[in-house]
């Protein structure tokens, strides 16, 4: 995964601290504010899965439909990289804290780089008739997030999205039903600002 | 429709190219569409002669999609409305 802040100063999934974290939310009890919580693991296989769950989640939180499907996106692109380009899977790991979405994908744990990554992975030269560009999935995650960051290690990469309650959607309903692609085209590209500290699981 | 897909999108488009005259791709039905789904379709709209035209018909919020990533300045693209699925 192409990384926009690279450094090895990751959070530990496997620290109890953010196991406890996900029990509490789990649980109704600890971090009220820690809810809801979604710990799930992906492939190529079960990025739809991936989806629906997100996009369940992002309702049951309160988020308004068009953010949530800027959520799904962001989760969706991350998701994807960490498939294509990191070691075919990854898991995510959903939760609220302080009237905010937080999303973070980890492709750490999964196969080993350069091992095989698991079927459907075409990355290959499919649209030689004409110029096919990637690389945009990154660049539409921070036009929708909130706040971005990735951090990459020796380990792989973990990026966390982050999606406030307050904000308005990159695409406004009203003006999806008028004229719905002239206010997508004025949606501002928020200046990425890098993380002043990594975005961990809340402890 | 995701990456997983591209191997059909790019077989779909580049047969669609090479036949001559407009282009309409209904995606009425999509409910979500990836960013590299988006580009491979827009990139491929943008190889065409001006003079021929892609017709995008999607739900709103699929077309919004292509909006973010430019596709609605491309002069071949037309994107068309339609009510989802």
């Amino acid at each position: 995964m192409a990384s926009m802040k690279g450094n090895d100063r990751r959070p530990d999934p496997a620290s109890p601290g953010d196991g406890a974290v996900l029990a509490d939310a789990e649980a109704g009890s600890g971090d009220r504010e820690a809810r809801p919580a979604l710990d799930q693991t992906f492939d190529s296989g079960t990025l739809y899965a991936l989806r629906a769950a997100v996009q369940a989640h992002a309702i049951q939180a309160g988020l308004p439909e068009s953010r949530g499907d800027d959520l799904v996106i962001a989760v969706h692109e991350l998701a994807a990289n960490a498939v294509r380009h990191g070691g075919g899977a990854g898991r995510l790991r959903m939760w609220e804290r302080d009237r905010a979405l937080y999303c973070q994908v980890d492709d750490s744990g999964s196969p080993a780089s350069g091992g095989d990554a698991g079927p459907a992975r075409p990355d290959g030269n499919v649209a030689d008739r004409w110029p096919f560009l990637q690389g945009h999935g990154l660049w539409l995650v921070r036009l929708v997030a909130d706040q971005i960051s990735v951090f990459s290690g020796p380990d792989g990469t973990c990026a966390t999205v982050v999606f406030s309650f307050g904000r308005d959607p990159s695409v406004s309903a009203p003006d999806l039903k008028r004229r719905p692609w002239l206010k997508a085209q004025r949606a501002r590209v928020q200046p990425w600002e890098p993380a002043t500290r990594p975005l961990c699981l809340p402890s | 429709m995701d990456f997983l897909a591209a191997e059909a999108l790019a077989l779909a488009l580049g047969e669609a190219i090479r036949i001559d005259g407009d282009i309409t791709i209904n995606m009425a039905n999509l409910s979500f569409i990836d960013a590299s789904s988006i580009r491979m379709i827009t990139d491929a709209a943008a190889s065409l002669d001006p003079s021929r035209t892609v017709v995008l018909r999607c739900p709103p919020a699929i077309g919004a999609r292509f909006a973010q990533l430019g596709a609605d300045r491309l002069p071949q693209v037309s994107l068309v409305g339609v009510d989802e699925g």
